[in-house]
């Protein structure tokens, strides 16, 4: 599942896109269980840093997060 | 967190990323043969998890037999995918006439006969990974017999 957030600020348009992963319910609360042991904001910022962590390992230099100069 | 009568619960996992980021995934997703961008993140939790040395949770165990999902890869490609029909096993018994599903299987799995197994039910998908082209993914829902490895299994 997949929705797009268009905003535009100044000159320079900010797209950021979200998905949806289905997991069984085990597996959730396994995830659950690291996020909160390991200090994480939220379920989605985890996915974050290991989708981050890949692209490290990979050479990809691509941002996953607007930063803070851009909103 | 699904809570109908389905013996697949699930949860869902939000996240947002940068359009840029998506592209990216997308592409490594199309080149490395993941079934979509749901498939890919999974696997980079399985190895986060597989780091952390827990357990990959692949649905579970519940009681009365059902699984909530068994994901299982096979490497080699297996010739043995085709379609089979589950035929009726029909006897009478005290006047009454009960019926059962049959499955029949082709003789090479004869290594088989007399051995005990458990029967579990519930969701499975099976992702055939080749060393050519996009993996072949089986889903649905399944019957599986486990020949337990420890268990005197009573083959003569």
């Amino acid at each position: 599942m997949m929705g797009k957030n268009e905003k535009t600020e100044g000159r320079f348009p900010v797209r950021t896109v979200c998905f949806t992963v289905t997991v069984p319910e085990q597996f959730y609360r396994e995830v659950q269980r690291v996020v909160s042991d390991d200090g994480y904001a939220d379920l989605s910022d985890y996915l974050r840093d290991l989708i981050r962590r890949d692209f490290k390992e990979r050479g990809v230099t691509v941002k996953l997060e607007r930063e803070l100069e851009e909103i | 967190m699904s809570e109908d009568k389905s013996p697949f619960r699930a949860g869902c996992l939000s996240v947002s990323v940068t359009d840029q980021a998506l592209r990216m995934i997308e592409r490594i997703v199309w080149a490395e043969g993941y079934v979509d961008v749901a498939d890919y993140v999974r696997n980079l939790i399985r190895k986060d998890f597989r780091e952390r040395g827990l357990r990959f949770p692949t649905g579970g165990w519940r009681d009365e037999g059902r699984a909530d999902l068994v994901e299982v890869e096979v490497k080699v490609p297996s010739r043995r995918h085709r379609e089979r029909r589950v035929f009726a096993h029909r006897r009478k018994a005290g006047g009454k006439m009960y019926e059962s599903p049959q499955f029949v299987l082709s003789p090479e799995f004869n290594r088989f006969i007399g051995r005990k197994y458990v029967v579990y039910e519930g969701k499975a998908r099976i992702t055939v990974r080749t060393d050519a082209g996009a993996p072949l993914v089986d889903e649905g829902e399944a019957v599986i017999l486990i020949f337990r490895e420890k268990a005197d299994d009573g083959k003569e």
